[in-house]
Protein backbone atom coordinates (compact mmCIF):
# COMPACT_ATOMS: atom_id res chain seq x y z
CA UNK A 1 0.00 0.00 0.00
CA UNK A 2 1.46 3.31 -0.75
CA UNK A 3 1.01 6.89 1.19
CA UNK A 4 2.20 9.92 -0.60
CA UNK A 5 3.35 12.94 1.22
CA UNK A 6 4.78 16.05 0.86
CA UNK A 7 8.05 16.25 2.79
CA UNK A 8 10.49 19.34 2.77
CA UNK A 9 8.73 20.32 -0.28
CA UNK A 10 8.98 16.92 -1.83
CA UNK A 11 6.81 14.70 -2.94
CA UNK A 12 7.44 11.41 -0.86
CA UNK A 13 5.76 7.78 -1.09
CA UNK A 14 5.81 5.69 1.79
CA UNK A 15 5.27 2.02 1.11
CA UNK A 16 3.53 -0.23 3.66
CA UNK A 17 4.35 -4.21 3.97
CA UNK A 18 2.88 -6.42 6.13
CA UNK A 19 5.52 -8.40 8.11
CA UNK A 20 5.50 -11.94 9.16
CA UNK A 21 2.46 -12.53 11.48
CA UNK A 22 2.59 -13.22 15.04
CA UNK A 23 0.10 -15.89 16.60
CA UNK A 24 -3.05 -13.40 15.80
CA UNK A 25 -1.10 -9.81 16.03
CA UNK A 26 -0.32 -7.85 13.20
CA UNK A 27 3.12 -6.22 12.32
CA UNK A 28 4.09 -3.82 9.97
CA UNK A 29 6.81 -1.91 8.16
CA UNK A 30 6.11 1.73 6.10
CA UNK A 31 9.24 3.09 4.70
CA UNK A 32 10.08 5.92 2.27
CA UNK A 33 11.17 5.14 -0.94
CA UNK A 34 13.77 7.42 -0.73
CA UNK A 35 15.69 7.38 2.68
CA UNK A 36 15.16 10.68 4.55
CA UNK A 37 17.74 11.52 7.17
CA UNK A 38 15.07 12.05 10.39
CA UNK A 39 16.78 13.61 13.45
CA UNK A 40 14.81 10.94 15.54
CA UNK A 41 15.18 13.13 19.16
CA UNK A 42 13.78 15.71 17.28
CA UNK A 43 11.00 13.90 15.89
CA UNK A 44 9.87 12.59 19.48
CA UNK A 45 9.73 15.85 20.71
CA UNK A 46 6.74 16.76 18.33
CA UNK A 47 4.98 13.56 18.71
CA UNK A 48 4.54 14.81 22.15
CA UNK A 49 2.06 17.42 20.72
CA UNK A 50 0.28 14.41 19.56
CA UNK A 51 -0.21 13.01 23.18
CA UNK A 52 2.56 10.02 22.56
CA UNK A 53 4.08 9.67 25.89
CA UNK A 54 7.08 9.73 26.94
CA UNK A 55 9.04 8.64 23.38
CA UNK A 56 12.26 7.01 23.74
CA UNK A 57 15.75 7.61 22.23
CA UNK A 58 19.05 6.80 21.88
CA UNK A 59 19.75 8.33 18.78
CA UNK A 60 19.44 6.15 16.18
CA UNK A 61 16.10 4.78 16.95
CA UNK A 62 12.69 6.70 18.28
CA UNK A 63 10.35 4.27 20.73
CA UNK A 64 6.56 4.83 21.33
CA UNK A 65 3.76 3.67 21.80
CA UNK A 66 0.81 4.56 20.06
CA UNK A 67 -2.95 3.07 20.28
CA UNK A 68 -2.07 -0.18 22.09
CA UNK A 69 0.92 -1.00 19.39
CA UNK A 70 4.59 -0.50 19.53
CA UNK A 71 6.60 2.32 16.88
CA UNK A 72 9.99 2.25 16.19
CA UNK A 73 11.14 4.90 13.54
CA UNK A 74 14.37 5.12 12.50
CA UNK A 75 16.80 7.71 11.09
CA UNK A 76 16.17 6.45 7.48
CA UNK A 77 12.26 7.36 8.33
CA UNK A 78 11.27 3.98 7.97
CA UNK A 79 8.54 3.19 10.76
CA UNK A 80 8.04 -0.59 12.26
CA UNK A 81 4.41 -0.97 13.80
CA UNK A 82 4.64 -3.80 16.23
CA UNK A 83 0.98 -5.62 17.61
CA UNK A 84 -1.30 -3.89 14.99
CA UNK A 85 -4.81 -6.11 14.01
CA UNK A 86 -3.33 -8.35 11.35
CA UNK A 87 -6.30 -7.37 8.76
CA UNK A 88 -5.56 -4.18 9.64
CA UNK A 89 -3.64 -2.04 6.93
CA UNK A 90 -5.97 0.42 6.60
CA UNK A 91 -5.49 1.70 9.74
CA UNK A 92 -1.74 1.40 9.89
CA UNK A 93 -1.53 3.34 7.05
CA UNK A 94 -3.91 5.98 8.62
CA UNK A 95 -1.25 5.85 11.50
CA UNK A 96 1.78 6.50 9.29
CA UNK A 97 -0.19 9.88 7.80
CA UNK A 98 -0.24 11.51 10.91
CA UNK A 99 2.63 10.19 12.99
CA UNK A 100 4.98 10.87 9.75
CA UNK A 101 2.62 14.56 9.86
CA UNK A 102 3.42 15.30 13.18
CA UNK A 103 7.03 14.15 13.12
CA UNK A 104 8.14 15.78 9.98
CA UNK A 105 6.09 18.81 10.48
CA UNK A 106 4.39 18.18 6.96
CA UNK A 107 0.91 17.56 5.24
CA UNK A 108 -0.53 15.33 2.84
CA UNK A 109 -0.48 15.82 -0.70
CA UNK B 1 35.13 -23.26 -8.69
CA UNK B 2 37.00 -19.77 -9.91
CA UNK B 3 34.73 -16.37 -8.35
CA UNK B 4 31.88 -17.70 -7.18
CA UNK B 5 29.93 -14.76 -6.05
CA UNK B 6 30.59 -13.10 -9.34
CA UNK B 7 28.01 -16.10 -10.50
CA UNK B 8 25.36 -13.58 -8.82
CA UNK B 9 24.41 -10.29 -9.84
CA UNK B 10 22.82 -9.01 -7.15
CA UNK B 11 26.08 -9.43 -4.60
CA UNK B 12 27.79 -6.89 -6.94
CA UNK B 13 25.48 -4.07 -5.12
CA UNK B 14 27.40 -4.77 -1.99
CA UNK B 15 24.72 -5.87 0.29
CA UNK B 16 25.27 -8.56 2.65
CA UNK B 17 22.71 -11.04 2.00
CA UNK B 18 21.60 -13.06 4.58
CA UNK B 19 18.08 -14.54 3.93
CA UNK B 20 18.94 -17.38 0.85
CA UNK B 21 16.30 -19.40 3.32
CA UNK B 22 13.60 -17.41 2.04
CA UNK B 23 15.04 -16.97 -1.16
CA UNK B 24 18.40 -18.14 -2.84
CA UNK B 25 19.94 -15.26 -5.38
CA UNK B 26 19.24 -16.05 -8.78
CA UNK B 27 23.01 -17.21 -10.74
CA UNK B 28 23.49 -15.38 -14.53
CA UNK B 29 23.85 -19.22 -15.53
CA UNK B 30 20.10 -19.51 -14.68
CA UNK B 31 19.10 -16.19 -15.85
CA UNK B 32 20.90 -16.87 -19.64
CA UNK B 33 18.59 -20.54 -19.19
CA UNK B 34 15.40 -18.85 -19.06
CA UNK B 35 16.39 -15.48 -21.60
CA UNK B 36 17.56 -18.85 -24.07
CA UNK B 37 13.92 -20.23 -23.55
CA UNK B 38 12.10 -16.67 -24.31
CA UNK B 39 14.63 -15.62 -27.42
CA UNK B 40 14.99 -19.23 -29.19
CA UNK B 41 11.85 -21.39 -28.76
CA UNK B 42 9.50 -19.27 -26.79
CA UNK B 43 7.00 -22.22 -27.16
CA UNK B 44 4.08 -23.72 -25.06
CA UNK B 45 5.30 -27.57 -24.47
CA UNK B 46 3.56 -31.02 -24.78
CA UNK B 47 1.05 -30.17 -27.27
CA UNK B 48 2.27 -28.73 -30.81
CA UNK B 49 4.11 -31.04 -33.37
CA UNK B 50 6.14 -27.50 -34.53
CA UNK B 51 10.03 -27.19 -34.67
CA UNK B 52 9.66 -24.35 -31.59
CA UNK B 53 7.62 -26.59 -29.31
CA UNK B 54 10.19 -29.60 -29.89
CA UNK B 55 12.58 -27.47 -28.94
CA UNK B 56 11.18 -26.29 -25.76
CA UNK B 57 10.18 -29.82 -25.07
CA UNK B 58 13.52 -30.83 -25.08
CA UNK B 59 14.62 -28.17 -22.52
CA UNK B 60 12.43 -29.14 -20.70
CA UNK B 61 13.17 -32.91 -20.10
CA UNK B 62 16.10 -31.99 -19.54
CA UNK B 63 15.51 -29.84 -16.53
CA UNK B 64 13.51 -32.62 -15.30
CA UNK B 65 16.30 -35.04 -15.65
CA UNK B 66 18.50 -32.66 -13.82
CA UNK B 67 16.01 -31.91 -10.98
CA UNK B 68 15.79 -35.66 -10.94
CA UNK B 69 19.48 -35.94 -10.76
CA UNK B 70 20.07 -34.27 -7.66
CA UNK B 71 18.22 -36.31 -5.69
CA UNK B 72 19.18 -39.39 -7.08
CA UNK B 73 15.88 -39.99 -8.68
CA UNK B 74 14.78 -41.06 -12.30
CA UNK B 75 13.03 -38.04 -14.26
CA UNK B 76 9.68 -39.88 -14.04
CA UNK B 77 9.69 -40.06 -10.60
CA UNK B 78 9.93 -35.98 -10.51
CA UNK B 79 6.15 -33.86 -10.71
CA UNK B 80 6.76 -30.11 -11.69
CA UNK B 81 5.06 -27.82 -9.34
CA UNK B 82 5.15 -24.30 -8.17
CA UNK B 83 7.12 -24.96 -5.04
CA UNK B 84 7.17 -26.98 -1.68
CA UNK B 85 3.96 -25.84 -0.22
CA UNK B 86 2.40 -26.76 -4.03
CA UNK B 87 4.12 -30.57 -3.40
CA UNK B 88 2.66 -30.81 -0.09
CA UNK B 89 -0.91 -29.30 -0.82
CA UNK B 90 -0.63 -32.16 -3.61
CA UNK B 91 0.09 -35.22 -1.43
CA UNK B 92 -2.05 -34.06 1.25
CA UNK B 93 -4.93 -33.76 -1.51
CA UNK B 94 -4.01 -36.79 -3.46
CA UNK B 95 -4.32 -39.47 -0.95
CA UNK B 96 -7.65 -40.76 0.34
CA UNK B 97 -8.60 -40.37 3.85
CA UNK B 98 -10.93 -41.50 6.38
CA UNK B 99 -11.81 -41.21 9.86
CA UNK B 100 -9.39 -43.56 12.09
CA UNK B 101 -6.52 -42.47 9.80
CA UNK B 102 -3.60 -40.85 12.34
CA UNK B 103 -1.00 -38.52 10.43
CA UNK B 104 1.71 -37.45 12.38
CA UNK B 105 3.58 -33.79 12.22
CA UNK B 106 5.76 -32.42 14.29
CA UNK B 107 5.73 -28.70 15.91
CA UNK B 108 8.73 -27.81 14.10
CA UNK B 109 6.83 -27.35 11.19
CA UNK B 110 6.26 -24.69 8.34
CA UNK B 111 2.56 -24.01 8.15
CA UNK B 112 2.91 -25.65 4.44
CA UNK B 113 3.62 -29.12 6.19
CA UNK B 114 1.28 -28.46 8.83
CA UNK B 115 -1.91 -26.92 8.42
CA UNK B 116 -2.36 -29.10 4.97
CA UNK B 117 -2.84 -31.85 7.65
CA UNK B 118 -4.82 -29.86 10.03
CA UNK B 119 -7.09 -29.21 7.02
CA UNK B 120 -7.43 -33.21 6.32
CA UNK B 121 -7.95 -34.16 9.88
CA UNK B 122 -11.06 -31.37 9.80
CA UNK B 123 -12.70 -32.27 6.86
CA UNK B 124 -12.27 -36.34 6.80
CA UNK B 125 -12.28 -37.34 10.71
CA UNK B 126 -8.78 -38.45 10.97
CA UNK B 127 -6.70 -37.97 14.11
CA UNK B 128 -3.75 -35.82 13.79
CA UNK B 129 -0.95 -36.05 16.32
CA UNK B 130 1.80 -33.49 16.47
CA UNK B 131 4.96 -34.85 18.00
CA UNK B 132 7.28 -31.64 19.95
CA UNK B 133 10.94 -31.74 19.22
CA UNK B 134 13.85 -31.19 21.82
CA UNK B 135 14.12 -27.18 22.57
CA UNK B 136 17.48 -27.09 20.16
CA UNK B 137 14.88 -28.79 17.07
CA UNK B 138 16.01 -32.41 17.39
CA UNK B 139 13.34 -34.88 17.23
CA UNK B 140 13.47 -37.75 19.36
CA UNK B 141 13.27 -41.48 17.21
CA UNK B 142 11.60 -42.93 20.36
CA UNK B 143 9.02 -40.30 21.17
CA UNK B 144 7.95 -40.23 17.22
CA UNK B 145 8.28 -44.19 17.13
CA UNK B 146 5.68 -44.09 20.60
CA UNK B 147 3.93 -41.74 18.77
CA UNK B 148 3.62 -44.23 15.43
CA UNK B 149 3.12 -47.56 17.42
CA UNK B 150 0.05 -46.06 19.56
CA UNK B 151 -2.60 -45.76 16.77
CA UNK B 152 -2.95 -46.59 12.66
CA UNK B 153 -0.67 -44.03 11.45
CA UNK B 154 -1.10 -43.69 7.42
CA UNK B 155 1.50 -40.62 7.40
CA UNK B 156 4.28 -39.04 9.01
CA UNK B 157 4.72 -35.48 7.37
CA UNK B 158 8.16 -33.90 8.60
CA UNK B 159 11.02 -31.50 7.79
CA UNK B 160 14.62 -32.76 6.41
CA UNK B 161 15.95 -29.37 7.91
CA UNK B 162 13.81 -26.73 10.37
CA UNK B 163 13.14 -23.50 8.23
CA UNK B 164 13.44 -21.31 11.71
CA UNK B 165 15.94 -23.07 13.28
CA UNK B 166 18.32 -25.30 10.87
CA UNK B 167 18.06 -28.40 12.87
CA UNK B 168 18.68 -31.01 10.53
CA UNK B 169 16.74 -34.74 11.73
CA UNK B 170 17.71 -38.23 11.75
CA UNK B 171 15.41 -38.27 8.46
CA UNK B 172 16.67 -41.92 7.73
CA UNK B 173 15.44 -43.47 11.29
CA UNK B 174 12.20 -41.56 11.33
CA UNK B 175 11.50 -43.10 7.31
CA UNK B 176 12.87 -46.47 8.50
CA UNK B 177 10.24 -46.04 11.80
CA UNK B 178 7.55 -44.61 9.42
CA UNK B 179 7.48 -48.00 7.18
CA UNK B 180 7.99 -50.30 10.25
CA UNK B 181 4.58 -48.83 11.33
CA UNK B 182 3.37 -49.74 8.33
CA UNK B 183 2.96 -45.86 7.32
CA UNK B 184 4.16 -43.65 4.29
CA UNK B 185 6.67 -40.68 5.19
CA UNK B 186 6.73 -37.09 3.55
CA UNK B 187 9.69 -35.07 3.76
CA UNK B 188 9.96 -31.11 3.43
CA UNK B 189 12.76 -30.81 2.27
CA UNK B 190 12.97 -27.35 1.41
CA UNK B 191 15.82 -26.27 3.51
CA UNK B 192 17.58 -29.52 2.84
CA UNK B 193 18.24 -29.67 -0.64
CA UNK B 194 20.09 -26.56 -1.42
CA UNK B 195 22.75 -27.33 1.76
CA UNK B 196 22.67 -31.14 1.80
CA UNK B 197 23.94 -34.20 -0.35
CA UNK B 198 20.16 -35.91 -0.62
CA UNK B 199 18.88 -38.91 -2.29
CA UNK B 200 15.29 -39.70 -1.75
CA UNK B 201 15.81 -43.63 -2.03
CA UNK B 202 18.36 -43.67 0.38
CA UNK B 203 16.56 -41.91 2.68
CA UNK B 204 13.82 -44.43 2.36
CA UNK B 205 10.89 -41.82 2.63
CA UNK B 206 7.88 -42.31 0.11
CA UNK B 207 7.50 -38.54 -0.96
CA UNK B 208 9.91 -35.62 -0.89
CA UNK B 209 8.69 -31.96 -1.57
CA UNK B 210 11.26 -29.23 -2.03
CA UNK B 211 11.40 -25.78 -3.80
CA UNK B 212 13.79 -24.01 -6.99
CA UNK B 213 13.60 -20.36 -5.11
CA UNK B 214 16.04 -21.77 -2.12
CA UNK B 215 18.49 -23.52 -4.78
CA UNK B 216 19.44 -21.02 -7.05
CA UNK B 217 16.18 -21.41 -9.00
CA UNK B 218 13.63 -19.00 -9.74
CA UNK B 219 10.23 -18.27 -7.49
CA UNK B 220 7.00 -20.61 -8.75
CA UNK B 221 9.29 -23.72 -9.12
CA UNK B 222 9.51 -26.90 -7.09
CA UNK B 223 9.53 -30.71 -7.20
CA UNK B 224 7.51 -33.51 -5.62
CA UNK B 225 9.36 -36.86 -5.78
CA UNK B 226 7.50 -40.18 -4.83
CA UNK B 227 7.86 -43.69 -5.93
CA UNK B 228 6.25 -44.85 -9.36
CA UNK B 229 3.34 -46.72 -7.58
CA UNK B 230 2.06 -43.95 -5.27
CA UNK B 231 2.51 -41.17 -8.28
CA UNK B 232 0.30 -43.24 -9.76
CA UNK B 233 -2.06 -43.54 -7.30
CA UNK B 234 -2.27 -39.85 -6.73
CA UNK B 235 -5.75 -37.71 -7.37
CA UNK B 236 -4.33 -34.92 -8.68
CA UNK B 237 -5.13 -31.11 -7.72
CA UNK B 238 -5.74 -29.88 -11.07
CA UNK B 239 -7.28 -31.57 -13.90
CA UNK B 240 -6.93 -29.78 -18.05
CA UNK B 241 -4.66 -29.93 -20.40
CA UNK B 242 -2.27 -32.24 -21.52
CA UNK B 243 -2.81 -34.78 -18.13
CA UNK B 244 -5.81 -36.53 -19.90
CA UNK B 245 -5.80 -39.61 -21.85
CA UNK B 246 -9.27 -39.50 -22.90
CA UNK B 247 -12.27 -36.88 -22.56
CA UNK B 248 -15.62 -38.47 -23.75
CA UNK B 249 -18.48 -36.17 -22.77
CA UNK B 250 -18.37 -35.99 -19.24
CA UNK B 251 -16.38 -39.17 -19.03
CA UNK B 252 -12.35 -38.95 -18.50
CA UNK B 253 -9.15 -40.91 -17.92
CA UNK B 254 -6.12 -39.52 -16.44
CA UNK B 255 -2.94 -40.04 -18.47
CA UNK B 256 -0.29 -41.60 -15.91
CA UNK B 257 2.64 -42.40 -18.53
CA UNK B 258 4.57 -41.22 -17.59
CA UNK B 259 2.77 -40.87 -13.75
CA UNK B 260 3.76 -36.95 -13.49
CA UNK B 261 1.69 -36.45 -16.20
CA UNK B 262 -2.03 -36.80 -14.72
CA UNK B 263 -0.44 -34.08 -12.18
CA UNK B 264 0.61 -31.46 -13.97
CA UNK B 265 -2.25 -30.27 -16.04
CA UNK B 266 -2.00 -26.86 -17.36
CA UNK B 267 0.82 -24.49 -19.24
CA UNK B 268 3.79 -24.26 -16.45
CA UNK B 269 6.39 -21.61 -16.66
CA UNK B 270 8.63 -23.20 -18.58
CA UNK B 271 11.15 -20.97 -18.64
CA UNK B 272 11.44 -21.05 -14.69
CA UNK B 273 11.59 -24.88 -14.92
CA UNK B 274 14.37 -24.87 -17.25
CA UNK B 275 15.90 -22.26 -15.30
CA UNK B 276 14.87 -25.21 -12.20
CA UNK B 277 17.12 -27.07 -14.02
CA UNK B 278 19.88 -25.05 -14.65
CA UNK B 279 20.05 -24.32 -10.91
CA UNK B 280 19.96 -28.01 -10.39
CA UNK B 281 23.33 -28.34 -12.11
CA UNK B 282 24.85 -25.21 -10.58
CA UNK B 283 23.81 -26.85 -7.02
CA UNK B 284 25.01 -30.26 -7.67
CA UNK B 285 28.71 -28.87 -8.52
CA UNK B 286 28.40 -27.11 -5.31
CA UNK B 287 27.44 -30.20 -3.18
CA UNK B 288 30.24 -32.29 -4.55
CA UNK B 289 32.91 -29.66 -4.06
CA UNK B 290 33.83 -31.21 -0.75
CA UNK B 291 36.08 -27.40 -0.27
CA UNK B 292 32.85 -25.54 -0.80
CA UNK B 293 31.12 -28.07 1.32
CA UNK B 294 33.72 -27.87 4.45
CA UNK B 295 33.62 -23.87 4.27
CA UNK B 296 29.85 -23.20 4.49
CA UNK B 297 29.90 -25.28 7.54
CA UNK B 298 32.59 -23.70 9.02
CA UNK B 299 31.58 -20.53 8.24
CA UNK B 300 27.48 -20.80 10.01
CA UNK B 301 29.84 -22.78 12.87
CA UNK B 302 31.80 -19.71 13.61
CA UNK B 303 29.06 -17.41 13.18
CA UNK B 304 27.04 -19.49 15.71
CA UNK B 305 30.14 -19.66 18.13
CA UNK B 306 30.36 -15.99 17.74
CA UNK B 307 27.09 -14.74 18.19
CA UNK B 308 26.95 -17.15 21.49
CA UNK B 309 30.08 -15.12 22.45
CA UNK B 310 27.99 -11.96 22.35
CA UNK B 311 26.35 -10.42 25.53
CA UNK B 312 22.60 -10.27 25.35
CA UNK B 313 22.58 -12.36 22.38
CA UNK B 314 20.56 -15.35 22.32
CA UNK B 315 21.08 -18.15 19.27
CA UNK B 316 18.85 -21.73 18.98
CA UNK B 317 19.20 -24.79 17.29
CA UNK B 318 21.80 -27.34 17.49
CA UNK B 319 25.12 -27.75 18.98
CA UNK B 320 27.01 -29.98 16.90
CA UNK B 321 27.55 -28.51 13.59
CA UNK B 322 26.85 -31.52 11.80
CA UNK B 323 23.22 -30.96 13.00
CA UNK B 324 22.56 -27.48 11.27
CA UNK B 325 22.32 -26.32 7.94
CA UNK B 326 23.26 -23.01 6.89
CA UNK B 327 20.79 -21.29 9.44
CA UNK B 328 21.56 -19.39 12.73
CA UNK B 329 18.35 -18.16 14.47
CA UNK B 330 18.89 -15.74 17.07
CA UNK B 331 17.31 -12.75 19.24
CA UNK B 332 18.77 -9.62 21.14
CA UNK B 333 17.52 -8.97 24.71
CA UNK B 334 15.68 -6.27 25.00
CA UNK B 335 14.45 -5.80 21.44
CA UNK B 336 11.55 -7.22 18.65
CA UNK B 337 12.83 -9.81 16.05
CA UNK B 338 11.80 -6.71 13.76
CA UNK B 339 13.56 -3.94 15.12
CA UNK B 340 16.74 -6.17 15.03
CA UNK B 341 16.20 -7.24 11.58
CA UNK B 342 15.28 -3.47 10.90
CA UNK B 343 18.44 -2.02 12.38
CA UNK B 344 20.80 -4.82 10.34
CA UNK B 345 18.41 -3.69 7.22
CA UNK B 346 19.85 -0.09 7.75
CA UNK B 347 23.39 -1.42 8.50
CA UNK B 348 22.98 -3.38 4.95
CA UNK B 349 22.52 -6.46 6.37
CA UNK B 350 19.83 -8.18 4.78
CA UNK B 351 18.08 -11.10 7.08
CA UNK B 352 14.60 -12.25 8.50
CA UNK B 353 12.46 -11.65 11.42
CA UNK B 354 9.07 -13.13 12.76
CA UNK B 355 7.56 -16.51 13.16
CA UNK B 356 9.24 -18.02 10.36
CA UNK B 357 5.56 -19.83 9.26
CA UNK B 358 6.05 -21.80 12.35
CA UNK B 359 3.83 -20.66 15.14
CA UNK B 360 3.73 -23.98 16.59
CA UNK B 361 7.28 -23.73 17.08
CA UNK B 362 7.54 -20.27 18.27
CA UNK B 363 4.40 -20.33 20.51
CA UNK B 364 5.18 -23.91 22.20
CA UNK B 365 8.66 -25.20 21.75
CA UNK B 366 10.69 -21.95 21.79
CA UNK B 367 8.17 -19.87 24.07
CA UNK B 368 9.02 -16.96 22.03
CA UNK B 369 5.74 -15.14 20.58
CA UNK B 370 7.71 -12.51 19.40
CA UNK B 371 9.57 -14.87 17.23
CA UNK B 372 12.97 -14.57 16.37
CA UNK B 373 15.69 -13.49 13.81
CA UNK B 374 16.87 -15.56 11.26
CA UNK B 375 20.59 -15.38 9.14
CA UNK B 376 20.50 -18.03 6.81
CA UNK B 377 23.66 -18.84 4.30
CA UNK B 378 23.83 -19.81 1.10
CA UNK B 379 26.79 -21.51 -1.31
CA UNK B 380 27.85 -17.85 -1.95
CA UNK B 381 28.13 -16.38 1.53
CA UNK B 382 31.51 -15.66 2.86
CA UNK B 383 33.38 -14.70 5.78
CA UNK B 384 32.47 -10.60 5.20
CA UNK B 385 29.39 -11.79 5.37
CA UNK B 386 29.49 -13.54 8.75
CA UNK B 387 31.86 -10.74 10.50
CA UNK B 388 29.60 -8.35 9.04
CA UNK B 389 26.74 -9.71 10.99
CA UNK B 390 28.40 -10.33 14.24
CA UNK B 391 29.76 -7.24 13.92
CA UNK B 392 26.58 -5.65 13.35
CA UNK B 393 24.52 -7.57 15.87
CA UNK B 394 27.10 -7.12 18.62
CA UNK B 395 27.12 -3.36 18.07
CA UNK B 396 22.82 -3.71 17.91
CA UNK B 397 22.56 -5.56 21.30
CA UNK B 398 25.43 -2.78 22.98
CA UNK B 399 22.76 0.00 21.73
CA UNK B 400 19.58 -2.57 23.00
CA UNK B 401 21.09 -1.92 26.79
CA UNK B 402 20.76 1.84 26.25
CA UNK B 403 17.28 2.84 27.31
CA UNK B 404 15.28 3.88 24.29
Amino acid sequence: MNIDLQIQGHATRYVLLKLCARGGRGDYQAFPTVPLGCDVAACGRRLVRLGVEAPRTNGERLVFDWRGAKMTMFKSGRILLEGVAPDRAATAAEWIETLVKEALGERRQ
Amino acid sequence: MGDFRSLFPVLSSGVTYLDSAAKSLTPSTVVEAMNAFYRECDAAVDRSVHELARRADGLLEEGREAVARLVGASAGEIVFVRGTTEAIAQVAAGLSWKRGDTIVTTALEHHSNYLPWVRVARETGAALRVVKPRADGLLCPETVERVLRKERCRLLAFAHVSNALGTVQPVGELCRLARRAGALSLVDAAQAVPHLRVNARELGCDFLAWSGHKMFGPGGTGALWARQELLAKLRPLALGGGAMALVRGSSYRLDRQPPYRALEAGTRDTAGLIGFGAAANLLARCLEDDAMVRAQAALVDDTVHALRATPGVWVGGPDGAAERAGIVPFSVGGMSPHQVAAALDEAGILVRSGHHCAAPLMNSVLRRPEGIVRASFHWYSNQRDASALVEAVASIAREARVPA
